[in-house]
């Protein structure tokens, strides 16, 4: 290799060293320009005493490096932040209403909004898909709202059978019921997942 | 005694290069490599030239300067820049009180300008 390559290549390769831990679109930037501002300056044909005097007219690689962080600083890393807000309000939101029926699941609602992580759009969806949690879903369960549309006859050899007849009204509330389930537990993950994805 | 006389000279260079540099752009559009050679001289303000190019992303950044790519047939494309409006009037502050500031502190140490 010949030596003007060798000196210039020596300098990038110190250069690239002393920017590390700058942002890397920052340190590509910087080593494009100072590349190319060393070619514009050699010219075709450059002796070892061109590329000394030009190198030395770019200055040392570390008060580049330094001038860098001092003119344009280095972003401070993103702070974690605490959660608890966000995850008492997903505690309250599914479960709040069993420890107080309806209150509890209304603290959640109001720590929803409250933060200020989640997003309006996510606020909405919380907000529209959780009422009492999955409260109203138990309830349900409990209660058998809508019978079970099943009789049971006892048989002639004294079995009990029973027959099922799932009528149309049968078949909503089960559809009901399921989206009473479902759709808490799934709006639970996706706030979940937002919160994650935010605060990462 | 040395020390803090370096350091203050070091801090004056600092402040005011920035605003050597948007005088260079005054009036016209400058190519990067053009423009930083004519600033590299021997009267102390620039001392390193790779120095520049931070400075120029931090003018950039503040919108006191404006860039854009032109192709050239003899090479890679060159970045042109120029001052912005915003850059044109900090340079137009600066100067008025850099005036002020330079013969306030002439006037005090009392040295005169002779011209020479």
């Amino acid at each position: 290799m010949r030596a003007v390559d060798e000196l210039v290549d020596r300098y990038m390769r110190d250069l690239e060293r002393e920017l590390e831990g700058l942002p890397a679109s920052r340190r590509r930037d910087l080593v494009d320009e100072i590349r190319g501002h060393i070619d514009a300056d050699l010219g075709p044909a450059p002796t070892e005493a061109d590329v000394r005097t030009v190198l030395e007219r770019i200055g040392d690689p570390a008060e580049i490096a330094a001038e860098e962080r001092e003119r344009l600083g280095t972003t401070p890393p993103r702070e974690r932040r605490g959660r608890l807000v966000e995850v008492l309000a997903l505690v309250f939101l599914t479960a709040g209403s069993f420890v107080i029926p309806f209150v509890g699941w209304l603290a959640g609602a109001v720590l929803l909004w409250a933060s200020s992580v989640w997003t309006l759009r996510d606020k909405l969806l919380g907000t529209a898909f959780v009422p009492g949690g999955l409260l109203p879903a138990f309830v349900l369960a409990l209660g058998d709202i809508g019978g079970s549309g099943c009789t049971e006859i006892s048989g002639p050899s004294g079995r009990v059978e029973s027959t099922c007849a799932y009528g149309g009204e049968q078949a909503a509330w089960t559809a009901v019921f399921v989206l009473m389930v479902v759709l808490p537990i799934a709006t639970w993950i996706y706030l979940a997942v937002r919160l994650r994805r935010l605060t990462a | 005694m040395a020390d803090r006389r370096d350091s203050l000279l070091v801090q004056l260079r600092r402040g005011v290069v920035e605003y050597c540099v948007l005088a260079e752009l005054r009036g016209a559009e400058r190519y990067g490599f053009d423009l930083i050679r004519s600033l590299s001289s021997s009267d102390g303000i620039v001392t390193s030239e790779g120095t520049l190019y931070p400075l120029l992303a931090r003018l950039r950044r503040d919108g006191l300067v404006e860039t854009s790519w032109r192709d050239s047939p003899s090479g890679p494309a060159r970045r042109y820049y120029r001052l912005t409006p915003a850059g044109e009037q900090a340079l137009e502050t600066f100067a008025a009180e850099w005036s002020r500031f330079r013969d306030a502190v002439d006037r005090r140490i009392g040295r005169h300008d002779e011209g020479s």
